[in-house]
């Protein structure tokens, strides 16, 4: 018996994606273009500052000088510490770091392997990279909503298109390239939008939870504990400081050691987090790494003289700590080493790619109605072609001159669009971004070159930024002079400058 | 033999998305089940060599790379074809269209927003399951509850249905979550 999907259901679901592509179409593409960068921050970290002390492991020693320097450095600095955090190296960042947050102010310090702490080494790049996904670089907790917004948004996308394919068995491996642009990008789209959908499902509801879990908690705090959000988040994170803020020395580490070795031999301690630090309600929280298991951590929580309170459970708990273990390790792919996050980052450009043509599917259609967007397509272009253009420009203020990379990131971007109104035509915006993009990553590997020490790591992400550029410098040569100049003058047989047929104003 | 089991589980991997195609390609169901076989051998390997958790996850970003990379490389060249663009004067829309837009852009968000919250909030306080469990699965409720109210409201041919269920489901959701818990 056939399953008969009534065509007006789809119809319906199809104009639904339709929708939430147009009007969302922009911020999908930042969140999708930033996150496939954000999942190599840690590799970018050690690519901008290869000078930065290489921690491979921490002994107990290292752990508890670390924490004991750090606290007296930060109070020496007039910081009131009310949360200290001892970042372990890890497998992903060979880096030891320790942290002083008071409220307003936060500190941070390198950490050599005997736990001496060094003069920071930031990697602002890195840094900027991590929150542009996270937040945009909107405070707090405004940018974290959005993203999170977004990723809802993106949840409906997937679902509705999904649901609207009728041909999705018809056309599985169907994927049409030249020909009819509109075609051939719909193609593209159906095909990376159905095989890669696990990942997307998987990315964008993490993604959504992450952003909203402030604002979830939040509401919980509302109705169920009288407004107290600490009582949410213990209820969830098990024990959290008491209301005594009398002043107590820093904990001794070692009985939490030890417990962790008699209970979990040989798992290496990754942080070390001090809540209210420094007084008498303080609790210590440590995770330790769990390579065997998605959650990839284990979290303890002792009090001051020692005792265990709780174990988090992320690897043996209950079926919801288990999961909610699991939801960053799914959302940033680290869970599998680097050739995961490989992975990770070919899907997501599957994802942005999904996004790009999708919107050229809705331009030529246009066209094909005789209502075409020609603007519309032009600064469609300038958003998807200045990305890499953004990213480089940012990297080379930070690495050559020490400017901060956000509002050379924004001012590249906002430089695209303001061009493309410039310029006169989709083709030319596209040619003229990704000859820009290539020629500024070029210039990124170039400026970092020569920095010591870079390592494997730094000269692989040269090396691929490099030929990226080469990449895009070539699209763009091999796309045929640009209208107007002299080459372009000698074509005077009618046809229109040379260069293969592309699937879309994107050029997919 | 951590390298040997996932060369071993790439080329099977490989193998059923290959079968997939032949079944697609004949309409032959044994292609299908070869391939289904194959690809469950593949998540074996998998978790083989990294244990359940790890190898379902692998086994299921490997399967869509993979066949991604199939179909890209298995693509159907053809000549360019001009775009041909018409001259017709534009359909004009509906009157009322821009108000009803926005009005099932409110519902979507607010209505959707509210609606998915007290349906996850009532989850956390009320399902019969440990603590933790209920808080962790009412927070991939609400985001995914949320993305399917914005659905119904964008895609139902009458808009007072989705606003008249959503407005009940989060009356409802509401009372179950204010009810005195023992």
């Amino acid at each position: 018996m056939k399953l008969a999907i009534p065509r007006a259901f789809t119809r319906a679901l199809l104009d639904a994606h339709s929708t939430l592509g147009i009007v969302f179409a922009a911020l999908f593409y930042l969140v999708c273009f930033s996150g496939t960068v954000a999942v190599l921050a840690d590799e970018f970290a050690q690519w901008e500052r290869p000078d930065a002390p290489r921690v491979t492991s921490a002994s107990d020693a290292a752990l508890i000088r670390a924490a004991a320097e750090g606290y007296a450095r930060a109070r020496a600095g007039g910081s009131k510490v009310e949360t200290l955090i001892v970042t372990a190296p890890s497998d992903l960042l060979p880096r030891m770091s320790v942290t002083a947050y008071d409220g307003r102010d936060e500190r941070t310090w390198s950490v050599d392997a005997a736990g001496h702490v060094l003069p920071p080494a930031s990697a602002p790049w890195a840094e900027f990279v991590r929150e542009h996904h996270h937040s945009f670089n909107i405070p707090d907790p405004f940018g974290r909503y959005l993203v999170g917004i977004i990723g809802t948004v993106l949840i409906a996308s997937l679902i509705s298109g999904l649901l609207a394919h009728r041909r999705i068995i018809r056309d599985a491996f169907r994927l049409r390239r030249g020909g009819a642009p509109r075609l051939a990008a719909a193609d593209l789209h159906n095909r990376l939008g159905v095989w890669g959908l696990p990942f997307h499902l998987i990315v964008a509801l993490t993604g959504s939870l992450l952003g909203l879990a402030g604002l979830i908690i939040g509401v919980l705090a509302l109705v169920a504990f009288q407004g107290d959000q600490q009582k949410a988040i213990a209820a969830l994170t098990g024990p959290g400081p008491t209301a005594d803020r009398r002043a107590a020395p820093l904990p001794d580490m070692r009985p939490m050691l030890a417990t962790i070795a008699a209970r979990s031999p040989g798992a290496p301690v990754t942080s070390v987090l001090f809540l209210q630090a420094g007084t008498r309600g303080q609790i210590v929280s440590l995770t330790t790494a769990e390579p065997a298991h998605l959650a990839r951590n284990e979290g303890w929580t002792f009090s001051p003289e020692g005792r265990l309170l709780a174990k988090a459970g992320f690897t043996d708990g209950g079926v919801g700590m288990r999961i909610y273990g699991m939801i960053t390790p799914l959302h940033y792919g680290t869970y599998g080493g680097l050739p995961l996050k490989l992975i990770y980052v070919l899907l997501g450009s599957g994802l942005t790619t999904i996004i790009a043509s999708g919107m050229s599917v809705w331009f030529h259609r246009r066209r094909e109605q005789g209502r075409p967007a020609p603007l519309g397509e032009r600064l469609w272009e300038a958003l998807v072609w200045a990305q890499p253009a953004a990213y480089a420009a940012s990297a080379i203020g930070v690495l050559l001159l020490g400017w901060p990379p956000l509002p050379l990131f924004w001012g590249t971007l906002v430089g695209a669009l303001a061009l493309s109104n410039v310029l006169p035509d989709r083709r030319m915006v596209r040619q003229v971004l990704r000859a820009a993009s290539g020629g500024l990553m070029i210039l990124a590997a170039t400026a970092h070159a020569p920095s010591l020490g870079a390592g494997w790591l730094g000269v692989g992400i040269d090396l691929v930024a490099a030929l990226l550029g080469v990449a895009l410098l070539y699209r763009s040569v091999r796309a045929g002079p640009l209208p107007g100049c002299r080459a372009e003058r000698r074509r005077s047989d009618g046809r229109s400058a040379g260069g293969p047929m592309e699937a879309g104003p994107t050029g997919w | 033999m951590i390298f040997v089991l996932i060369i071993g589980a790439l080329v099977l991997t490989f193998g059923a998305v290959f079968a997939a195609q032949i079944a697609w390609r004949r309409r032959q169901g044994r292609w299908l089940i070869g391939s289904i076989g194959l690809f469950g051998l593949a998540t074996i390997l998998w978790i083989a060599g990294f244990r359940a958790e790890i190898g379902v996850s692998l086994a299921v970003e490997s399967g869509s790379l993979v066949a991604l990379v199939f179909i890209l490389a298995t693509a159907e060249r053809r000549p360019g074809r001009e775009v041909r663009e018409r001259a017709v004067a534009p359909t004009p829309l509906a009157p009322g269209h821009r108000q009803r837009g926005l009005l099932r852009g409110m519902t979507a968000a607010l209505l959707g927003l509210f609606a998915a919250i007290a349906a996850g909030m009532a989850f956390a306080l009320a399902a019969p399951l440990a603590e933790q469990t209920r808080l962790i699965i009412a927070g991939l409720l609400v985001p995914s509850l949320w993305a399917l109210a914005i659905l119904w409201a964008l895609a139902a041919t009458r808009l007072w249905l989705p606003v008249a269920g959503l407005a009940l489901i989060g009356t409802v959701g509401c009372a179950v979550a204010m009810l005195p818990r023992g």
